[in-house]
């Protein structure tokens, strides 16, 4: 019971800093230099034309008749039109046709990256001092240390270029092709992991590490626990909350990759479709994926708040 | 009476960055079967990393060494760590410091009583006859050791019972197993004195009712002579007396022993200062051959700068120092 | 340690040796146009004949520079508004972290890359996006170390003596927190460098013709199939930068660490 309610406390919140953070991009955007109008009609148009496309798109009505309006139909799943890249197009239905590839390249990511950092990690702190741990802390240094795009190329370069095992470029839906999405999304979600995964890795090894001298193991040991016993029950479990944690804070980080990712390799997701609504200067676009990303986040940030919460006993009794 | 334990020449040695330090040194003691033995000393003496080298618990960088470890007839110094590891628990354990930080924060109190049952169910099958036997057990131990709601507890976490609990809980996890011999470190120093008292009528009351053998370390005379048949005086990393409980605590020789019974006296009448025993504990490297109480006694002569052996003064009744000569 | 000795490998490189390369980072040389990598030319050349090497050291200069103004820009207005948050408290501490907490919430290439739309592209917007971006992690750190501080003694003392809170903020307090806010610095450039690489890549940051890495590394993707060196050898470049200055982070951390907790206890 005490969990639920923790649940829809966080939730509450989660709610809260959405609506909030819309209304922010939202204000934001109308305060950006450049009107929407000539941007869709362009430089010739009429005042007439301006005036029109003004009225049609609701954008004489005061301020806050706009955001309320706006927010109801964001609540009803309406984004409203794009502008100049998609000519009138719904944008939920933009949004909705790519953000599944961007969901699925961003989970493949940090499946990738936690499969990477447990292994990593748990031998790192294992071997501590050995060969293997000072390789495998030297080879996370490196990892934190790359830009994700420029690791996506140096992939594609040796897999897909020299190699030839793998696609350059394009991906397939999961919902057309489950293989195929796993073909082509493994360099993309490879791209982003190896930073994240650096990270991931040295928070474990570091909790490990931490963990391992505390007194209940000495305890454990003491009674006579095998030392694998130990490692799973009191090491290793003990030092899975801060790694969650890490993870729920490494979000913000993996989805600008994916975002930079995603043009490289032509995945159609709401990153892409960012960037190119950055070009085109579609700013309904723009608001509209920022307020996705937004969600994602903050949806992401509660469920490893509740994850932990229930791992953790202190939180809920 | 036989001896369960036998120590002989126990030697720990800390490796540090600055160099090695030999933290225990020629150490030799028995504990026989059935009684308490006391070991006396002030923080840093050495007393829990005697008996932490015993059981195998210290960390990496430590190194130990003996001459000669006897435990139930057997030469244990020569078993390999999975043999060893066998005895933990099972016939030899300790309880530590500070319970608190004796339990796996995230697993309740009954967790602890089904692994640590698990860990004897060869020796005592009783626990596993069926399902709920180790729970009645667990529960029946934690009334024992005065925690009345055993089986609610079972269901708690460390974090929501106090210091004395989970004291008094890790005492009975200890027992469930029912080693041959138990280690209890200042069971009692991170504790209030209502707390202090019960803790220590309790022990009086196990080591009667249990067959085991216990090693009381604390730094409290007092207690010592509530609980112990016999004491051993560490300093240093040296034992400097060992007789039976109240010969040591009515006529000590040492002049250590002297300085912490009359402390303790001091204290219990309420003098109004306390004499203290001047100086502090030997710097561990600036330590010389000789005897290493000499900077702070007030009886230092010609000939304590040589290695002090233990001298027999009668049957059981051994003191490391010149004053006493070997009769 | 290793870090700071990247660093000022690197530094070296890009204020000295950028000066005695033969070549200039923009002299165009149709003859040696898409050379691979050799003695002449160590990172070849660009479809325009000019030395990558050359560029890449110009480049990290421009790069280092806009991440370097952003961090100090996001720190100087983050712990600002951390610590007189926490200091002054109430209803300003809770609406300046909660909206601290907002900004973010949201990932930060998103927000820099809404924030270049909305400004517009070039050096200086991507400066300020770096800025924005970076300035809650400043915020939420100062905030939190001001709470410990302020309950520190000689803190006590000087507001007993009734020093004015500005001087006693400026004074007593900062010099305290400074050691961890460094750090963060430190991790912030190298990231703002990402940033930086990231918009620029894509078009929406720094615009040719400057060139920063990221205009180089956009570069190199045209024509990656036929030359894959530019891109490659420029991003080598910034993966070093990254190298030396995520090392120093960790350095600056080991050093601050310790001494912290001594501090508290």
């Amino acid at each position: 019971m005490k969990t639920l309610r923790y649940f829809i406390g966080r939730l509450l919140i989660a709610v809260t800093m959405m609506v909030i953070g819309a209304l922010a991009v939202f204000l934001v955007m109308k305060a950006a230099p450049g009107d929407p109008a000539l941007a869709a009609l362009g430089e010739q148009a009429t005042p007439d034309a301006i005036a029109a496309f003004r009225a049609e798109h609701g954008l004489d009505a005061p301020l806050i008749e706009q955001f309320v309006s706006w927010l109801r139909d964001m609540i009803g799943g309406d984004f409203g039109r794009s502008l100049t890249i998609a000519g009138g197009e719904s944008i939920s239905k933009l949004i909705a046709g790519r953000l599944p590839n961007t969901i699925f390249v961003g989970l493949y990511a940090v499946l990738f990256a936690t499969a990477i950092s447990l292994v990593i990690g748990s031998v790192a702190a294992l071997r501590r001092g050995k060969l293997s741990d000072t390789l495998a802390t030297s080879v996370a240094a490196v990892g934190v240390s790359m830009p994700d795009f420029w690791l996506g190329y140096v992939l594609i370069l040796l897999f897909a270029l020299t190699l030839g095992w793998l696609p350059s470029y394009g991906f397939t839906s999961p919902f057309e092709s489950l293989s195929g999405a796993l073909v082509t999304g493994l360099l993309p979600a490879l791209a982003i992991s190896a930073p994240m995964a650096a990270v991931f890795a040295r928070t474990l090894r570091t909790s490990l590490l931490e963990n391992a001298q505390r007194d209940y193991v000495t305890v454990a040991r003491s009674f006579g626990f095998s030392e694998r016993f130990v490692f799973r029950h009191y090491v290793f479990r003990n030092s899975i909350i801060p790694y969650i944690v890490i993870i729920g804070l490494q979000i913000r980080y993996l989805l600008g990759g994916v975002v930079v990712v995603e043009r490289v390799f032509g995945v159609p997701g709401v990153g892409s479709l960012m960037v190119d609504a950055a070009f085109a200067r579609d700013y309904p676009v723009v608001q509209a994926c920022t307020i996705v990303f937004l969600a994602i986040v903050l949806s992401v940030n509660l469920t490893v708040d509740v994850t932990c919460a229930a791992l953790d006993p202190k939180r809920t009794q | 009476m036989s001896n369960l334990l036998e120590v002989r020449g126990l030697q720990t040695t800390f490796q540090l960055r600055g160099g090695a330090i030999k933290v225990v040194e020629g150490v030799d003691f028995d504990v026989r079967s059935g009684e308490v033995l006391g070991l006396i000393g002030e923080s840093g003496s050495g007393k829990t990393v005697t008996c932490m080298s015993i059981l195998r618990l210290l960390p990496e960088h430590a190194s130990v060494k003996a001459d000669h470890l006897v435990f139930e007839g057997r030469e244990i110094a020569t078993l390999d760590e999975s043999e060893f590891r066998g005895l933990r628990g099972r016939r030899m354990a300790m309880i530590f410091q500070d319970p608190v930080g004796s339990f796996n924060p995230v697993k309740t109190i009954g967790w602890h009583f089904r692994h640590v049952s698990r860990r004897v169910s060869d020796s005592r099958p009783e626990l596993f006859r069926d399902r709920g036997a180790w729970k009645r057990e667990a529960a029946a131990l934690l009334r024992r050791v005065g925690i009345p709601h055993g089986k609610d507890i079972l269901g708690s976490y460390p974090h929501q019972l106090s210091g004395g609990m989970l004291q008094r809980a890790l005492v009975a996890l200890v027992l469930q197993m029912r080693p041959a011999l138990i280690v209890a470190d200042e069971p009692t120093t991170n504790l209030d004195n209502i707390v202090e008292h019960q803790i220590v009528e309790l022990f009086r009351g196990l080591k009667d009712e249990f067959q085991s053998s216990f090693i009381f370390i604390t730094h409290d005379m007092s207690i010592a002579a509530k609980l112990c048949d016999r004491i051993a005086v560490m300093y240093a990393g040296q034992i400097v007396e060992v007789g039976r409980a109240e010969d040591v605590l009515n006529d000590p020789k040492h002049p250590y022993s002297q300085g912490l019974v009359r402390t303790a006296t001091e204290l219990a009448a309420r003098v109004e200062r306390l004499q203290e025993i001047p100086g502090e504990l030997p710097n561990w490297r600036s330590m010389t051959g000789g005897c290493r109480f000499k900077p702070r006694c007030p009886h230092g002569r010609a000939g304590c700068e040589s290695p002090q052996p233990m001298r027999r003064l009668t049957q059981g009744r051994e003191v490391r120092c010149l004053q006493h000569e070997a009769s | 340690m290793t870090g700071l000795a990247i660093t000022g490998i690197l530094l070296f490189a890009i204020l000295v040796v950028a000066h005695l390369m033969p070549y200039s980072p923009t002299e165009m040389s149709f003859t040696a146009v898409l050379k691979p990598p050799s003695w002449e030319h160590i990172f070849g050349t660009d479809s325009f004949g000019r030395d990558v090497f050359t560029r890449v050291l110009y480049g990290a200069r421009i790069s280092l520079l806009i991440s370097v103004c952003g961090v100090a820009l996001a720190m100087s207005i983050g712990t600002a508004i951390g610590m007189t948050a926490a200091y002054f408290g109430r209803l300003y501490d809770l609406v300046a972290m909660r909206f601290m907490d907002l900004l973010f919430s949201f990932p930060s290439f998103v927000l820099a890359l809404f924030l270049m739309v909305i400004l517009g592209f070039g050096v200086v917007n991507v400066m300020f996006a770096i800025a924005l971006v970076y300035m809650p992690l400043f915020a939420r750190l100062a905030h939190n170390m001001t709470l410990v501080v302020r309950e520190e003694p000689y803190v006590q003392a000087a507001r007993a003596t009734g020093q004015p809170s500005i001087r006693l903020l400026l004074r007593e307090i900062l010099p305290n927190i400074a050691a961890p806010l460094m750090v963060q610095a430190s991790i912030g450039v190298a990231f703002g460098i990402i940033i930086e690489a990231g918009l620029s890549f894509l078009g929406l940051g720094v615009q040719p013709p400057t060139p920063s890495l990221g205009v180089i590394m956009a570069d190199g993707q045209e024509y990656f199939r036929r030359a894959p060196w530019v891109l490659t050898m420029s991003g080598l470049a910034v993966c070093f930068a990254l190298l030396g200055l995520n090392l120093l982070g960790d350095g600056l951390r080991d050093l601050v660490d310790p001494r912290l907790r001594q501090r508290a206890e």
